[in-house]
């Protein structure tokens, strides 16, 4: 690397980007894809520090966004016909809730509660449409790791009805 | 719990009241720091291309000040010497202008009691227009720094435009975030949801306005030094300058520049050319430019426009007469937003997918 170079690096380069880079390209939805394409969605998505004990989103609410857990543990529970919570399970650091938001604005199926202090990033469906408009690599990669994940939940679902037909 | 929850409510209100009535009383100091900040809005974009790639913000910032700085000191040394020459020789030639428009409705006023005196007898004297251009320039010339931009603060202005535009553009994300801490967590979707809409339909519009208006202006700017009319920059950047009025460019800077042709006794052809370029521009515009640069994203009725124009105007003067329509539409989204949040898009149901 020649001095200069390096000394525009040195003047220019922001670490914190790139820690984030690596991050988002942990996270499943976002495979395959370049740094500088991972670079505008991290400009696309708003960061916020939750608490624990504070809600993500509650079942019912209409879905506009997408959250990618930094840090910290989220509780997903949905309710029972007699009202009580049942727990459906745990999300940590590099997973994705509510992605279904991207693909439709429904009622949100589950209620989402920090257990503990984290930081997550929050990404705005329409905002990512508009990307997608602007840059169709990104469209076609996303939305195709998104066909991926939503045929490995098929494919989980089919197994475990089929575990409940053959216990029967 | 349920009186803590009214008293909260108060509390939040009054705190509003206070706010609307500090910005109220304010709102003169307030504009440059506006101006400075949504001029920091509309370059964002340029300054988030660099961040995507993983450059600092601040030094970005930095070295784009230091172009803009350059690009304004040669605008400053080229192009506002010409403009300036141009201002100068039409305020030396408003009396020569003011004195023939006097004489035009002299003679038109005669002309029109002479005949009106065959019907109406001697109460024809009292019919005329009464309108005196020398005083109405007078006035105006009087009036306008004070009405468009108070010549006494333009020097803070030039300080303080620039310094609010640098630190919105270094420090805007943080302040968002700050936003977004503050926000109770169950409105932290909406919130987001409310910003991004307000982006999607403003940003585009304030961006493509900008640039549509240039386009407007120099387009005029071509066309009047084409026709041979002395002036052509300064009706140029008066046409530029009305685009961001709907329905205001074509129509007072085409009268202005047919008025200017008259007065320079250019051919009569040349003034039917006048005419013709600037129905020409309003065909560019609406045909090619409206829809390639602005599309949809400011879907108003049109009477609802020019509502938003006239109260724009009554509450902010000039500056409220550009913002009008931004903020008409920024009081969309959030009606929008508020009313059909509830709006459920048209999903793909089960049987669509079982069939």
């Amino acid at each position: 690397m020649s001095l200069m170079t390096q000394f525009f690096r040195r003047i220019f380069r922001n670490d914190h980007h790139w820690q984030s880079v690596v991050f988002f390209r942990n996270v499943p939805i976002f495979h395959g894809l370049k740094s500088r394409q991972i670079g505008r969605i991290i400009q696309a998505t708003q960061k916020r520090t939750y608490r624990a004990g504070e809600v993500l989103f509650e079942e019912g609410q209409i879905g506009k966004a997408v959250f990618i857990i930094e840090s910290g543990r989220v509780e997903l529970t949905r309710k029972n016909l007699d009202g009580t919570p049942r727990r459906l399970g745990l999300v940590g650091p590099g997973q994705i809730l509510g992605e279904m938001a991207l693909l439709e604005q429904m009622e949100r199926t589950a209620t989402a509660k920090m257990l503990e202090d984290g930081v997550v990033y929050l990404l705005y469906s329409a905002t990512l449409e508009a990307l997608f408009t602007q840059q169709p690599a990104i469209g076609v990669k996303l939305l195709r790791n998104m066909a991926v994940m939503l045929s490995a939940l098929l494919r989980r679902t089919n197994q475990e009805l089929d575990k409940l037909g053959q216990a029967q | 719990m349920k009186e803590n929850r009214i008293w909260q409510n108060t509390l939040y209100l009054l705190a509003f009241f206070v706010f609307i009535a500090f910005v109220g009383l304010t709102w003169s100091v307030l504009i440059p720091f506006l101006l400075g900040l949504v001029i920091a809005y509309l370059v964002d974009p340029l300054i988030d291309l660099f961040v995507a790639r993983g450059w600092r913000r601040d030094r970005v910032v930095l070295v784009l000040f230091f172009f803009i700085l350059s690009f304004g000191a040669v605008l400053i040394f080229y192009f506002f010497p010409h403009l300036y020459k141009e201002v100068d020789f039409a305020i030396k030639q408003i009396p020569t202008y003011a004195n023939s428009i006097d004489s035009l409705i002299n003679e038109i006023n005669s002309e029109l009691r002479q005949r009106l005196t065959r019907f109406i007898g001697h109460r024809a004297d009292q019919i005329s227009i009464s309108f005196h251009a020398d005083k109405f320039f007078e006035n105006l010339l009087v009036k306008l720094p004070a009405n468009l931009l108070n010549v006494a603060h333009m020097g803070v202005w030039v300080l303080i435009i620039p310094f609010s535009c640098f630190f919105g553009l270094k420090d805007g994300q943080q302040w968002i975030d700050i936003l977004f801490e503050l926000t109770p967590s169950r409105y932290v979707e909406s919130l987001l949801g409310l910003l991004e809409e307000i982006n999607a339909t403003l940003g585009g519009y304030i961006r493509g306005l900008l640039f549509e208006s240039a386009c407007v202006g120099i387009l005029t700017m071509i066309g009047l030094f084409a026709l041979g009319l002395d002036g052509a920059v300064l009706l140029g950047v008066i046409t530029g300058l009305l685009n961001f009025v709907p329905f205001l460019a074509v129509i007072v800077g085409g009268l202005i520049s047919v008025l200017a042709g008259y007065f320079q006794h250019i051919p009569n052809a040349y003034l039917m050319g006048i005419i013709f370029l600037f129905l020409g521009i309003r065909l560019v515009d609406d045909f090619v430019l409206i829809p390639f640069i602005l599309g949809h994203s400011v879907s108003l009725h049109p009477l609802v426009m020019v509502f938003a124009v006239l109260a724009g105007m009554k509450l902010g003067g000039f500056l409220g007469l550009v913002f009008a329509i931004p903020a008409a539409a920024v009081v969309k989204v959030i009606l929008t937003i508020l009313f059909l949040e509830r709006r459920l898009d048209d999903p793909i149901t089960n049987q669509d997918v079982i069939s």
